[in-house]
């Protein structure tokens, strides 16, 4: 879908590249909104000068726009709470370039950010971002944006769940196997126009793992076993059930 | 009548939705009102009344008055507060029908949902909000169908359902101005007939044309009259109605 929308974009709308915008998202304990600041350097683009710039944070069919001044003169606001924005997921945000001339066109555009996540001292993108979120009753899901890949949410309402999720082998393997599930079968066809498809580190995962980087054919039943496959291949590298035993984590089963 | 604002509790949202559930016998509990363990007494003070009002548009207004001195950055989410104000309201917000009974909504129309996909049905929230954000370009949105309602505050109509389903089409002054042109009688303010339907040119079509336009222009902020000028031949049989002119129809 995201190449599809691309595809249809013949406006010769710039790209505004990721290195040029710096997100930081700020959520604060339960209960506050949260806030987000932004660094945006479009120097060198070709870009008319008074053409407005607008900064956007959204999820799902919620969004918030903040006004971010001219190409000449930026005014990103020092601090940009979220209070329409569905909290429910992981929030993405959105950099517009838009025509000075009174017809909406837009210029130029970036798509997809995440937030720096400011817990990564390396330069390694982790292939599965985690976040924490309030997801009512559910304990987590997989949330995938068409532009810029899944995330795993997991409920801000058990304190330390998130924390041991990342280190426990037994939530690992109750949780990991069905959410790479969830990622495969919506993992979208290679695109090489694009050098942002989320699918391309998946990929390279997948022949990590040793399975084919896609199905043979679009068939549900080839795809169902190229899935599970990659499922199987992964708990087998991952040791799950070993891993679970030997951590003395124990399920308590009452006999009735 | 300047008093503290109050917001239920997390106990008292959920004995309020019990209450509702249960068919809302009688009147509301005076413990959702001003139980002080259930309608928690917060730091701030409104001139809130209880006069009734001839309109969801004109409530809109009122509620944009009383809250205006309330933190906004919080406003927004605060559940507790929502639901008072509902209590509050409820006699006007769910009428009784002659043999005593009340034509109930959903559970979420009076408490405010955790899920932030049900906002735009709460019926106090959502006047407030539409009003806060486009003024009297919101008028549409709220207008009941009938000429005289009696339980105008007790409506959702089907083209907010349609509208309101995306926030990001509801928090957009250029989409909602420019339905507010394409749907709507510019003398009285109300929804036109046919407006409810959902097949070409209906506000579900609009909905789905600005994803589209989404991505090639501003849909947010742009003139009306350009985005109107941008919509297919489907919205054509709207176009006679409206008198293109060179002013900006904004909130």
């Amino acid at each position: 879908m995201a190449s599809l929308q691309k595809r249809l974009n013949s406006t010769g709308r710039h790209r505004i590249k990721r290195e040029r915008v710096t997100v930081l998202l700020h959520e604060g304990v339960e209960g506050q909104i949260p806030w987000a600041e932004a660094k945006i350097n479009l120097g060198n683009m070709r870009l008319p000068p008074d053409a407005t710039v607008a900064f956007e944070a959204y999820y799902r069919s919620s969004s918030m726009r903040f006004s971010c001044g001219t190409v000449a003169a930026p005014i990103v606001p020092d601090r940009m709470y979220l209070t329409d924005i569905d909290q429910g997921g992981a929030i993405r945000f959105r950099i517009l370039v838009i025509a000075p001339d009174g017809s909406g066109k837009i210029l130029a555009a970036a798509d997809g950010l995440r937030p720096s996540d400011e817990e990564d001292g390396s330069d390694r993108q982790p292939l599965l971002v985690l976040r924490e979120r309030n997801l009512g009753s559910e304990l987590w899901r997989i949330d995938i944006d068409d532009r810029s890949g899944p995330i795993l949410l997991v409920t801000n309402s058990i304190p330390g769940f998130a924390a041991r999720l990342k280190s426990s082998p037994l939530l690992q393997g109750l949780v990991f196997p069905h959410a790479l599930r969830t990622i495969l079968q919506k993992l979208p066809p290679p695109d090489d126009e694009n050098d942002d498809n989320w699918s391309d580190s998946w990929r390279t995962f997948l022949g990590e793992l040793g399975v084919s980087t896609e199905p043979e054919d679009d068939e549900p039943d080839t795809v169902h076993s190229w899935v599970e496959e990659a499922a199987k291949r992964f708990c087998e590298a991952k040791m799950f059930s070993v891993r679970a035993r030997e951590s003395g984590e124990i399920l308590e089963i009452s006999h009735d | 009548m300047i008093e503290p604002v109050r917001r239920l509790s997390e106990e008292g949202m959920r004995a309020f939705g019990a209450w509702i559930r249960a068919g809302a016998p009688g009147s509301v509990p005076a413990i959702f009102l001003s139980d002080p363990a259930v309608a928690l007494v917060g730091a701030e003070t409104i001139d809130i009344d209880d006069r009734r009002f001839e309109s969801r548009f004109a409530f809109g207004e009122y509620l944009t008055t009383l809250l205006a001195g309330l933190d906004p950055h919080a406003l927004s989410y605060d559940r507790g507060l929502w639901s008072w104000l509902a209590a509050r309201y409820f006699e006007q917000l769910c009428f009784r029908e002659s043999a005593g009974s009340r034509k109930l909504r959903p559970e979420y129309s009076y408490v405010l949902s955790e899920n932030f996909r049900h906002y735009y049905r709460h019926l106090v929230r959502t006047p407030w909000y539409v009003v806060k954000t486009h003024g009297n370009n919101a008028r549409f949105l709220l207008a009941s169908m009938q000429l005289t309602d009696p339980a105008p505050l007790s409506r959702h109509s089907e083209l907010l359902e349609q509208l309101g389903s995306r926030q990001a089409i509801l928090g957009s002054p250029s989409l909602i101005a420019a339905a507010s042109q394409i749907y709507s009688d510019s003398t009285t303010g109300r929804p036109l007939p046919g407006t409810s339907s959902k097949g070409r040119g209906s506000p579900r079509r609009l909905r789905d044309i600005a994803n589209q336009l989404a991505l090639t222009f501003d849909t947010r902020d742009m003139l009306p009259n350009e985005l109107i000028g941008l919509l297919p031949k489907e919205f054509s049989r709207w176009r006679g109605h409206i008198t293109v002119n060179s002013q900006q129809v904004r909130a």
